[in-house]
């Protein structure tokens, strides 16, 4: 098996066989330490890098939390889909704990905006709201740059 | 398949939403770009985190990637930037000055300053990886030697180093292997012990 | 590109009683100005009952807009703009957690840069002079044509264009959200230091890629949305979880009608339990409603009314393709 990491990385294994050799790759945690290391070596016989780098956990940790790219034309079907129940709750901070503060720093001076308390919510919410908000925020928040196209297939 | 149908292999299952795809990408190129960016950087940790930062960047913006030009490119491209934004808004000034620097210091033109420097090593550790390889490489045994010189160095394909060394492909796949092997046995010592060391 | 915008303007908006082409012209000034004129200022935002004071520098230098906040009351936080990545700095977790919060809207930013869509769902209303921080100004109304959705006023500066004060309406006239400049000048700072973040923590916000993902997308996801209200055109759409650890994958699509940014997330939910739909009020002008369809919780979060919003989120069908 370990070969075919080396036979993938020179390009000589056909489209087919290429695939499998990924998905092992991105399956055994070995196989994966030899892609980088022999890559590594390449580099380092090639001189033309800085070898004293790791990024992989870090870059791989982020990735972790990123939403899941999908480009149009290949989109297929959803990947790793989790069965599990109900959300986890969210971030360590609640809204709670943040608005109790908003609350308790109002000023002296008379504000025009009209009161509006956060209600206790009557029914339970299937997931902790500061997810969906973090998660809208995360895309929508500084609109001014998102530059929008929009196509005539879209059904609304 | 070349090295480019790998990478559009690889960039393809990511844009499916295979994540660790990607991953297979960051451990291939992220000591290139880290060699890149360290000519606009100076300090260690901020070549690591304008590295990362170009991955994840990169990654975003994998819907946008269409394999006009080769993964590499775009991904410099995207480091370049990453690098630049770094620069703005961080005090730290680039490693390369321009001759005339304007009042702001922010507008400086990135393609020119890319001379091919012999940045100084610094780096022991840097320096103590590539000693390692070159030393493993050279008490290879001959035909080994050969066989992974002509594929990293000069970049054969295994069917050229076949007819170079006059072999069946099968042997040139063997060899290849077995000379990795050999060097990853001598260097992942070093590569261990330095995980727990900061660089 | 502003006589380029004005010609598809012409071309796309038929004849308004109400708003003449300079109007729209002026809009556009005003949210060109919004985002990229140099200053140096305070601002107070008003929401929730609670006042904040925030102080803002801003650098613009073709294109690249350099800009940092910092709030002067309550936790401390500081939000910083260095081209197109917005990033959050605090000292602490909960600080860093109000920072985001912050950064939803980011005044003087009113609106997206495009703005031709904005006049499908609004009418704008050029209205009376005024004096915001020792400047004059001119107000502007955009007035939704639905009015299930807030209406926005602003009062641009006359020189600059730049806004000076806005106001989040309900359909009923009250105010839910508020910015004011209570002094600004227009002119970045000298000291460059003052662009320079203080706190360690930081989390920088996701910059939405260059091309957003469009209908391809759409057309092949197995999820179908009907019944968003009209004027609503889908801007992106993606797979992913929502932060927290052990979240299961949501589909999150993001709407926009041109000034209200709504996103409506999918998720499997086979509990029968949330069949009717019920809304909060998360943040200021945001708010959210839920509610079970079939085997979909679907969950809406964005600046409109809160009644709105259940009244939106009843009127949604979502299917999903086999």
């Amino acid at each position: 098996m370990k070969q075919t990491v080396s036979e993938l990385m020179d390009g000589e294994l056909e489209q087919s066989a290429a695939a499998r050799v990924i998905s092992a790759i991105e399956t055994d945690p070995s196989l994966m330490r030899d892609w980088n290391d022999y890559h590594l070596i390449g580099d380092a016989m090639r001189a033309g890098a800085k070898m004293n780098i790791d990024v992989r956990a870090g870059v791989h940790a982020r990735l972790d939390i990123e939403p899941t790219v999908l480009a149009p034309l290949r989109w297929h079907q959803r990947v790793g889909l989790c069965k599990a129940g109900a959300m986890a709750v969210a971030a360590s901070v609640s809204f709670a704990a943040v608005l109790a503060w908003h609350q308790a720093s109002v000023g002296s001076r008379t504000v025009m905006v009209a009161a509006h308390p956060v209600r206790p919510v009557s029914r339970p919410v299937q997931s902790d709201p500061d997810a969906y908000f973090l998660a809208h925020q995360e895309l929508t928040a500084d609109q001014g740059l998102v530059k929008v196209t929009y196509s005539q297939g879209v059904r609304h | 398949m070349s090295d480019r149908d790998i990478d559009q292999q690889l960039v393809a299952r990511a844009q499916r939403g295979e994540k660790r795809a990607f991953d297979l990408l960051v451990a291939k190129y992220q000591r290139r770009l880290a060699r890149l960016l360290s000519r606009f950087l100076r300090d260690n940790a901020d070549i690591e985190d304008v590295t990362q930062e170009a991955f994840v960047k990169a990654y975003r913006s994998l819907p946008a990637f269409r394999g006009e030009s080769a993964f590499y490119t775009w991904l410099y491209r995207i480091g370049i930037n990453t690098a630049k934004n770094f620069l703005s808004a961080s005090s730290r000034k680039p490693v390369i000055y321009s001759e005339v620097e304007d009042e702001d210091g922010e507008s400086f033109d990135m393609a020119s300053q890319v001379p091919d420097l012999n940045t100084p090593e610094t780096d022991l550790m840097n320096k103590q990886i590539l000693a390692t390889v070159n030393a493993a490489v050279d008490r290879l045994p001959e035909e080994l030697r050969t066989a992974i010189s002509l594929r990293e160095m000069d970049g054969l394909s295994y069917e050229e180093i076949a007819k170079v060394m006059d072999c069946p492909i099968g042997t040139v796949r063997s060899r290849i292997f077995r000379a990795r092997e050999a060097i990853a046995l001598e260097l992942r010592p070093l590569l261990d012990t330095a995980k727990n060391k900061r660089w | 590109m502003r006589t380029f915008l004005l010609g598809v303007m012409l071309a796309v908006l038929p004849l308004l009683a109400l708003a003449s082409e300079e109007d729209w012209q002026w809009l556009q000034r005003v949210t060109d100005a919004g985002r990229q004129q140099p200053l140096s200022g305070t601002y107070l935002h008003q929401m929730n009952g609670v006042l904040e004071t925030f102080h803002i520098v801003r650098s613009g230098g073709a294109g690249m807009v350099i800009e940092r906040r910092v709030a002067l009351d309550g936790l401390p936080r500081e939000i910083i703009r260095n081209g197109d990545a917005l990033t959050c700095y605090a000292p602490n977790q909960k600080s860093l957690m109000a920072a985001k919060i912050s950064s939803m809207r980011l005044f003087p930013v009113v609106m997206s840069d495009d703005i031709s869509d904005v006049s499908r769902s609004y009418t704008l209303l050029r209205q009376e002079r005024d004096r915001v921080a020792q400047r004059d100004c001119n107000w502007l109304e955009l007035k939704p044509r639905d009015p299930q959705r807030y209406i926005e006023r602003i009062c641009a500066d006359l020189g600059t264009a730049l806004p000076l004060k806005m106001m989040t309406l309900t359909p009923r006239g009250d105010v839910v959200e508020q910015y004011t400049f209570t002094e600004v000048e227009f002119s970045p700072p000298r000291d460059k230091n003052q662009f320079k973040p203080q706190f360690k923590l930081s989390s920088q916000l996701r910059n939405v890629a260059q091309e957003t993902v469009l209908a391809a997308e759409a057309a092949e996801s197995r999820i179908e949305v009907s019944g968003m209200p009209v004027g609503f055109r889908l801007i992106r759409s993606v797979q992913r979880s929502l932060s927290g650890a052990g979240g299961k994958p949501v589909h999150h699509m993001v709407y926009s009608d041109g000034l209200v940014m709504l996103s409506l997330f999918v998720e499997p939910e086979a509990s029968s339990d949330a069949q009717e739909a019920h809304g909060m009020n998360l943040h200021g002008a945001i708010n959210m409603a839920t509610m079970g369809q079939g085997e979909h919780l679907l969950t809406v979060v964005g600046d409109m009314p809160e009644s709105s919003l259940v009244l939106l989120i009843r009127s949604l069908r979502v299917t999903s393709r086999p």
